[in-house]
């Protein structure tokens, strides 16, 4: 978009510091609003700097008498940074040719032998064994079950608070190895009395030890260390929670723990790890229990095709003489219903014709 | 008055037989049977019980092998589509809406009525037998309402009030009537709600003549012969004639032959899912409803001799023909009017372009006044059927003497 | 013989004894994709189902016509078909439009100021005639 030109920037001052109500009346209302608007716009204009010396830059450096007047540089980085950011350019790899000495020594091919295939050629087996090493993010299938999504949620915050507790950060949870569905179903959720603060609190000690085993196995953090063990023993002492019962804690149930901030995103994103489900930004701010995250995971999309919505329409599907049809019927269904279709059929192959167009 | 036995007859129609003696199913029933309007990835209809309590007529002999042993049979190479279609087509349950037909009248039995004997020549799934009970059942009341209104009606205007009410094109216009379309051919894939019948090919020469000679009971051949009405009172069918049909169910049926045979078996099966009483209705809403103007009904030949014989036969004084006015003799439409006097008392009135005109129409006139006399108080026989109190009283209806034959 | 019969066939009283409604199928048509078929698809969401449960006696059958407008299609009893297109209507226009349908008998729409009422019965009080008028003043000379 080509952006307009910048010796109004004076005048934009001006407006903006006596108030554009009552700027001048020789300027016309569109006027001022476009003004306004563009001085808003200048500090975060992304287009490309302007030639310096253009109209603009000359006018700056002859109101504020001095070569390089604020506002005449390279507006894209901001006023007071008039240059570029320094980005740091690797070096490339030694041992690799230059691409310009490189360059001298091409040669354009007139046959294919013996060239480098790229993609295509490959057949399906290979693809698919190179394939297997993607770690994908998401699964690529969503999980529907009520049953398989609310295993997924207890997980997810037994994983996300254990972690919690235990002081590391989320960003290394990684796609599972062991599976803690049935543990973490005997997990409880307790908060304190300003319902801000919630611990786990394990039934044993071995349900405990296996959930933070399967935790710090997901964290790759942990094969760093070289002794792993210790590791563990650190995170077990950390995860302790052997508070004794106080009378401000009560005991939640999964469904109404609530979701911080601090750990709201680690838990949606594992949740997205482990069913698939991608919710979109209004629905997590609406989550602020876990019970409300599920309701929102349970919400299928609303069909696209009005036949799949009128599917499910118990009322519609319980009526007798009623039909649905997902397809356009054509010419051929009703002579189909109707029984002449077998006819015509025998017919044109019997005379050796086309039966239908395709 | 004895309750006709018809129920137990009938109900040979429902038992089920034996597994030895029933015939054997001519196809397996798939696993997974698709509607006709299947493709690959869609389709889906309503399927719904019309009635919790119902329970289909024929499902022993449709009831599907275990799965793991049913070929996939496609649904084009039966001859007739399965029990379980019935249950979503949605022709089918209008049908049986349109036609207010009692809750109990399941609608695989309607389906199984809409199957001529030239589609699937199983009888346990065409509607023969159904039609044969109809047919007698709509002959009889139709038979008792004519005789019990009109004691004096002559025969062959009985044949023919009879016909109008219950005969072949009379009941192929009640099928157009009640919104039932026929398939073009008969299949498994066919919508249920359709009546399904082999159509006979065009240029077939139907009317019976080609059939052969029509050979009597004595082994008579009476086909070139005159037909008098005792030959039709004996041999005749309930609408006097006598016609081998002519065709062969393999070589097709008509499409009035076909509605012929569906109205006559959804009558039968009213009768056996429903009982007398909701048999009756219907045939009373649904063809006793019928307009007949039975004078339309005559033709005579000699009026004025019949009518002399028959009031020589009551004795009555002979009939005398007077004009009551006139008009226009000489011009190129007259008008006259004649009354034919028993005496004092007027037996008819005639209008007619001459004398001898008006004479025959008074006389006709007079003759139908005869003959379509009705009783006011009338019980007809089936009302006083039942035990106890469930039937009417029962009244004697009149019986006449007989035609006047000259 | 001195009497022969003529063969007819009874006339239907629709009415007289059982009911049955001309309207015997309706089709309604939509469209996923078009615009005006917006208030046909909320029409078959939400008030069709009472529609097809009152009328149990019609066959309704709902299908899509891609990129075409939305229609309502009525089979009738005499063979006939009357169809209305329902594109930019709103779902209460359109349950308008199905009872429009489900009244109508199959016959073509005209113009019937001669003979309003028509009946197979003839007339109770008689057609008056020259011929059999009373002497008295009333009566023509003929």
């Amino acid at each position: 978009m080509r952006r307009l030109p910048r010796f109004q920037q004076s005048i934009d001052l001006l407006l903006e510091s006596t108030g554009y109500p009552h700027a001048p009346s020789t300027i016309c209302r569109t006027c001022r609003l476009r003004a306004a608007s563009q001085a808003r716009r200048a500090a975060f204009s992304t287009s490309a700097p302007r030639n310096e010396g253009s109209l603009a830059n000359r006018l700056k450096n002859r109101l504020f008498k001095k070569k390089d007047a604020p506002g005449t540089g390279n507006l894209a980085y901001g006023v007071t940074q008039p240059q570029a950011p320094e980005v740091e350019v690797e070096d490339s790899v030694p041992g690799e040719e230059a691409p310009r000495e490189y360059a001298n020594q091409y040669e354009p091919a007139s046959k294919w032998d013996n060239l480098e295939w790229v993609g295509g050629k490959k057949s399906k087996k290979d693809r698919t064994d190179t394939r297997e090493e993607i770690q994908w993010f998401m699964p690529r299938t969503k999980a529907t079950k009520p049953n398989d999504i609310a295993a997924a949620v207890r997980r997810a915050l037994v994983e996300v608070l254990a972690l919690q507790e235990a002081g590391i950060g989320f960003e290394a949870l990684r796609l599972p190895t062991v599976s803690i569905d049935d543990l973490a179903a005997d997990v409880q959720y307790q908060v304190s009395g300003t319902g801000q603060d919630v611990r786990l609190r394990y039934p044993n000690d071995e349900v405990k030890s296996e959930i933070l085993e399967s935790v710090v196995l997901s964290v790759p953090q942990a094969a760093e260390v070289d002794d792993a063990a210790s590791f563990l023993q650190f995170q077990r002492a950390s995860a302790v929670v052997h508070e004794p019962a106080v009378a401000s804690r009560k005991t939640l149930l999964w469904k109404e723990v609530p979701l911080d901030p601090a750990n709201k995103f680690a838990i949606i994103k594992r949740v997205m790890q482990l069913t698939g489900i991608r919710l979109a930004d209004p629905k997590i701010q609406r989550c602020d229990t876990a019970g409300k995250l599920f309701h929102e995971l349970l919400q299928r999309p609303q069909p696209t095709k009005l036949a799949d919505a009128l599917k499910i329409d118990n009322e519609l599907t319980s009526l007798n003489n009623v039909t649905f049809s997902s397809r356009r019927v054509g010419p051929i269904d009703k002579e189909r219903q109707v029984g002449r279709w077998k006819v015509i059929e025998r017919e044109l192959e019997s005379r050796g014709l086309p039966v239908t167009m395709s | 008055m004895k309750r006709a036995r018809i129920e137990r007859w009938g109900s040979q129609l429902l038992q089920s037989r034996p597994q030895g003696t029933r015939p054997q199913c001519l196809y397996q029933q798939p696993q997974h049977p698709q509607p006709h309007n299947h493709r690959p990835q869609w389709h889906w209809q309503a399927v719904r019980a019309q009635s919790t309590t119902s329970t289909p007529l024929s499902s022993p002999s449709r009831r599907p092998p275990p799965a793991s042993h049913a070929p996939r049979i496609p649904r084009e190479s039966l001859p007739s589509p399965p029990l379980s279609a019935a249950r979503s087509s949605a022709k089918l349950s209008a049908l049986h809406a349109r036609l207010s037909l009692p809750s109990r009248l399941p609608l695989e039995t309607l389906a199984r009525a809409l199957i001529d004997p030239s589609a699937d020549p199983n009888p346990d799934l065409n509607n023969a037998s159904l039609a044969l009970l109809g047919q007698d059942l709509l002959g009889y009341y139709t038979a008792e309402h004519l005789l019990a209104h009109y004691p004096r009606l002559p025969q062959t205007v009985l044949y023919a009030a009879q016909y109008a009410y219950v005969g072949g094109k009379t009941l192929a216009a009640v099928t157009r009537e009640w919104g039932v379309e026929a398939a073009a051919e008969p299949g498994g894939e066919v919508d249920p709600g359709l009546l399904q019948f082999k159509r006979v090919k065009p240029g077939t020469d139907i009317s019976g003549a080609a059939a052969g000679e029509t050979i009597g009971p004595d082994g008579v051949n009476r086909s070139q012969w005159r037909l008098g009405m005792g030959m039709r009172n004996v041999s005749g069918d309930e609408f006097g004639d006598i016609n081998a049909s002519g065709l062969d169910a393999a070589a097709g049926v008509t499409l009035e032959d076909a509605s012929k045979t569906f109205v006559r078996a959804l009558v039968g099966a009213v009768y056996l899912h429903c009982g007398q009483l909701s048999t009756k209705r219907f045939y009373a809403s649904h063809f006793l409803s019928r307009q007949l103007d039975l004078s339309t009904l005559f033709a005579f030949r000699t009026p004025t001799r019949d009518l002399s014989r028959l009031c020589a036969r009551e004795g009555f004084e002979a009939p005398v023909a007077r004009l009551l006015s006139e008009t226009g003799r000489l011009s190129r439409h007259p008008v006259f009017v004649v009354g034919v006097y028993s005496g004092p008392d007027k037996l008819g009135e005639g209008a007619g372009a001459s004398l001898d005109e008006a004479r025959t129409r008074a006389a006709a006139a007079a003759l139908k006044s005869w003959y379509l006399y009705s009783p006011e108080e009338v019980t007809v026989p089936s009302e006083a059927e039942g035990k106890g109190d469930q039937g009417k009283r029962w009244v004697p209806c009149m019986v006449d003497c007989g035609e006047v034959i000259a | 013989m001195p009497l022969t019969a003529l063969r007819t066939v009874s006339k239907p009283q629709n009415g007289v004894g059982a009911f049955i409604l001309q309207c015997k199928r309706l089709d309604f048509h939509y469209c996923d994709w078009a615009g005006s078929s917006r208030g046909m698809n909320s029409f078959l969401k939400g008030t069709l189902p009472a529609f097809a449960k009152a009328n149990p006696q019609i066959e309704i059958t709902v299908s899509p016509r891609p990129t075409k407008h939305p229609v309502i299609r009525g089979h009738y009893i005499n063979g006939r078909e009357k169809a209305i297109c329902v594109r930019k209507m709103d779902p209460n226009q359109i349950l308008q439009k199905a009872e429009l349908l489900r009244d109508a008998s199959g016959e073509k729409l005209r113009r019937e100021v001669r003979r309003p009422v028509k009946s197979l019965n003839e007339s109770v009080r008689g057609i008056w005639s020259p011929f059999h008028a009373p002497i008295e003043e009333k009566r023509w000379k003929i």
